[in-house]
């Protein structure tokens, strides 16, 4: 390695570089897709909330979309210059694919924009459809894209084995053993993404709401972010257990590094992380059903769902012993009696228990929206006179999905385990490491604030600076 | 008003009073059970699963109270909004990072702690890690792979293998153009361009590594 970067170091500087590049590329991937559907449903149902929430979220996107496009050109320059020789290797593979990714960014860029600032002129009759179609193009376009950079990203960690790489199609290296998981994966986890995004939105514009109509309108988007953030996360795990089978039938080790050696401390930040998720929009479900005339009785019912999705997250987080790594012995006054999990409880650390953990929670969360629709029979909602703590809840989540997101990037990244390209080269690099758990954290941390920072930008530049100089 | 606040104060204890009652079984079950199990029983949580589950009890307790407890009072400022919704995504962010530094942490490879000053030293770690591949295909001292030549005396051999390289000139040509002389009896599945990914300095300690092999 020739060029390094001082104090942070090259590896913190590019990881820092591509995760805020992602998680904004998630917001402009995630939230587009229902857009459309919102303002089709606006359209549709005649119904100016769909339209209003549609046209907001784009305005925050067409804004998200040029730090996306800045960090992305961070990002390429880090490549390009602390680790100029691996980037060569890959660029020689996979050349077409990168001139692919320039030209998809161009198009999307035009019919990004060509949507957002046709939305008033293509707005009546067919030329709305015209439009509604324009967002569907755009869609197509954006999942493109991530599908091709995807192949490079799984490739790194799934090269396809028994052949000669260099004389291999592209083809062959763009479908490696992991693509369709990790585009899978990432799909929906885009949506959840852009989801909880939406809820935070919401939540920002309702706290500074100033007259009944916006609280009433920002209360519904948030319900809608938390809906599509929950209803997507819900198949998730599913999705995430696809790709760890992939990972698994390419590789055991690769699953034995992330679940049983220096990754699985990483899991269990992800155990927490997820149970907090469900258990948020379940108590932000829970604040909802009690803003239906007549959902107190209803809402009673719940207590005994937050019991059991709090033992189901316990449950889930168990590990089998406090130790950090396969190789890790037991030091000071501890004995491995004591840090390992005892005999009669050792069932918990299985991975059987676990499940029936997390489908107890997925199956609850879902009767949670069916007492909601029940509640929601029998009354009417108050739209706006929502307890202000479902607001905070709606900050909570986004909070935790962004995390959870840098966090399960870096899992993925790390899993290579000290080479480039998981055994075939080798990350030259003075950081090819698994940096320990603690830094890893205070990384995602620091990188989840930044990008809050961003975002609340975004909002306040947006739709209120932009407000306040329209009145 | 303060009429008020005395009631709803007494109407949030007694609204809590079953969880509280729930937390201290399960404290006590926690702490005080364990005491009167024999070690070999099976059912004696060790102390890290003990404050493992303590926490949880806590967190659960924190939980449970945000069901029952008074609903706040929205800010009257825009800076007093802007504060409290900072504050409750920096207390969740700072909520998970502590998890992060909490649980079991693993020590770096040695290598990376330790500076080594020998650069035959430093060549051998990175031949011998198989992350750099090197010994995935070729042995050292009857250990590594056998699709490439044994490195044993390589640093003498190397002299003589093609005629007008010395021993070091050899060895950088074989890493850098692996096709250039492909040793009888081996295939040329040696992947060119491995000099550019290794990187240089790897690559100069890996070179003085098998030059010393003699």
């Amino acid at each position: 390695m020739t060029i390094d970067i001082p104090i942070l170091g090259a590896r913190t500087v590019i990881w820092a570089a591509a995760q805020l590049h992602l998680f904004f590329a998630a917001f402009i991937l995630g939230a587009p897709i229902f857009i459309v559907i919102s303002e089709y449903l606006g359209f549709r149902n005649q119904d100016a909330r769909f339209e209003r929430l549609a046209r907001e979220m784009m305005k925050a996107v067409s804004i998200a979309y040029s730090f996306t496009a800045a960090f992305g050109v961070i990002f390429a320059f880090i490549l390009m210059g602390p680790f100029q020789s691996s980037t060569n290797y890959l660029m020689e593979l996979f050349f077409p694919i990168f001139g692919a990714y320039g030209l998809l960014i161009l198009i999307e860029s035009a019919v990004m924009y060509t949507y957002y600032y046709s939305w008033g002129s293509l707005n009546s009759g067919i030329k709305k459809k015209w439009h509604i179609l324009l967002g569907v193009l755009l869609n197509i376009v954006g999942t493109v894209l991530m599908l091709v950079m995807n192949s490079v990203a799984s490739f790194m960690l799934t090269p396809p084995k028994d052949i000669d790489l260099s004389g291999a199609s592209l083809w062959e290296l763009v479908n490696n053993p992991s693509w369709s998981g990790l585009n899978l994966h990432r799909f929906i986890g885009n949506l959840t993404f852009g989801g909880f995004v939406v809820a935070l939105f919401a939540a920002f514009m309702f706290l500074s709401a100033k007259n009944d109509e916006d609280k009433a309108f920002y209360d519904w988007m948030g319900y809608i972010g938390n809906f599509i953030g929950t209803g997507t996360m819900m198949i998730i795990p599913v999705a995430g257990y696809i790709y760890a089978k992939e990972l698994f039938h390419y590789d055991a080790s690769i699953s034995t590094l992330l679940m049983a050696d220096k990754l699985s401390w990483f899991f269990e930040i992800q155990g927490v992380l997820v149970g907090l998720m469900f258990l948020g929009a379940n108590y932000y479900m829970w604040l909802s059903i009690k803003r239906i005339q007549g959902g107190e009785r209803f809402a009673k019912l719940m207590k005994t769902s937050f019991a059991i999705m709090f033992i189901g997250t316990a449950i889930w987080i168990t590990p089998q012993a406090f130790l950090p790594d396969l190789t890790s012995s037991p030091t000071g006054n501890m004995s491995i009696t004591e840090l390992a999990i005892p005999a009669n409880f050792a069932f918990l650390g299985m991975m059987m228990a676990k499940a029936i953990a997390v489908t107890a929670i997925v199956i609850l969360t879902f009767v949670t929206y069916l007492v909601y629709r029940r509640a929601l029979a029998t009354g009417k909602i108050a739209w706006g006179k929502i307890d202000v703590r479902a607001q905070y809840t709606l900050i909570f989540l986004p909070a935790l999905a962004i995390y959870t997101m840098g966090l399960m990037g870096a899992i993925r990244e790390l899993a290579r385990s000290g080479d480039f390209i998981f055994r075939v080269a080798a990350d030259p690099s003075p950081y090819w490491y698994i940096p320990p758990l603690a830094y890893t954290s205070q990384v995602t941390g620091v990188l989840t604030l930044i990008f809050f920072i961003f975002i609340a930008l975004i909002f306040w530049l947006g739709f209120k600076m932009g407000k306040t100089e329209t009145s | 008003m303060s009429d008020q606040k005395t009631f709803n104060r007494q109407s949030l204890i007694a609204r809590l009073k079953w969880h509280l009652i729930t937390i201290v079984i399960f404290l006590a079950a926690i702490w005080i059970l364990p005491v009167f199990l024999p070690e070999e029983s099976g059912w004696r949580l060790g102390l890290p699963f003990q404050v493992f589950y303590t926490a949880i009890a806590i967190l659960g307790a924190v939980f449970f109270y945000l069901l029952e407890s008074p609903t706040p009072s929205t800010p009257k400022t825009t800076f007093g909004i802007w504060f409290r919704i900072s504050a409750v995504f920096l207390a969740t962010v700072g909520f998970l990072v502590l998890v992060g530094m909490v649980f079991p942490q693993f020590q770096l490879p040695e290598e990376q702690l330790v500076i080594i000053d020998d650069p035959v030293a430093r060549g051998e770690a990175q031949f011998l890690n198989s992350a750099t591949t090197c010994i995935l295909c070729h042995a050292v001292d009857g250990q590594g792979g056998t699709r490439g030549p044994d490195m044993a005396e390589i640093g003498t051999r190397a002299a003589t293998q093609v005629e007008g390289l010395t021993a070091e000139e050899y060895i950088r040509q074989s890493i850098q153009d692996p096709t250039a002389f492909v040793v009888e009896g081996f295939e040329p599945i040696m992947p060119p361009g491995l000099a550019e990914i290794i990187g240089d300095e790897p690559f100069e300690d890996i070179v003085a590594y098998l030059l010393s092999l003699k």
